[in-house]
């Protein structure tokens, strides 16, 4: 658990350097908790992205 | 070095359940800015201005419809047999009219309709039975 809580950091790190890989990595991770709350809704799963990718880029570090 | 350690697991901690809340608020902020939009909608086609223009489009011979279910609403309306109810009919809002539309012509349940129409179905309950009292009146006030 740990492990993947630090993987998700430094690909969090990472992706607001401008790494896409690691931007997209992190969005495959959170997958399964976005399709939970997107509830089958394909607007709604981009919506989600969008948000996560802006609040990445503002996060401090 | 072990306090370094603990901080940095509660970065790592604190970024991941930072990233959980962004997904699990946007979602609900995404589906409550849609029902926000719909109730708006629902407003529209309850505002007489509206009603009239949906009224008239109806009338109007050029007009264009939106899709397939406006049509058959339209067929619903007009070739009702009996001329005094195709009158009360056209007298009905747009929303009231559809109603109608979906629970007798093509024979869904309340909750069927309110899922069509986006609404809950104890609105689709109350719009039916004014739309009864409105039809109810009209014909009274024909005889």
């Amino acid at each position: 658990m740990e492990e993947r809580l630090k993987e998700i950091y430094y690909l969090g790190k990472k992706a607001q350097e401008g790494n896409e890989v690691a931007l997209i990595k992190l969005i495959n991770m959170k997958s399964g908790l976005i399709k939970k709350f997107c509830y089958g809704n394909e607007d709604c799963y981009q919506h989600i992205i969008e948000r996560v990718i802006k609040s990445i880029k503002r996060y401090k570090f | 070095m072990e306090k370094k350690n603990a901080n940095s697991n509660e970065e790592f901690y604190e970024f991941n359940s930072f990233l959980n809340k962004v997904i699990i608020f946007s979602g609900k902020e995404f589906f409550r800015k849609e029902l926000k939009n719909k109730r708006r909608e629902l407003d529209l086609i309850d505002d007489d201005n509206f009603e009239n223009m949906y009224l008239n489009s109806y009338l109007c011979e050029d007009f264009l419809f939106e899709d397939q279910t406006s049509k058959d609403v339209f067929d619903f309306i007009n070739f009702c047999e009996n001329f005094n109810l195709h009158c009360a009919l056209k007298s009905l809002s747009a929303i009231e009219q559809e109603v109608l539309f979906l629970l007798y012509s093509k024979e869904l349940s309340q909750e069927e309709a309110a899922n069509i129409l986006n609404i809950c179905s104890k609105s689709v309950s109350r719009i039916k039975l004014r739309a009864f009292d409105k039809i109810r009146k009209f014909l009274k006030g024909e005889k």
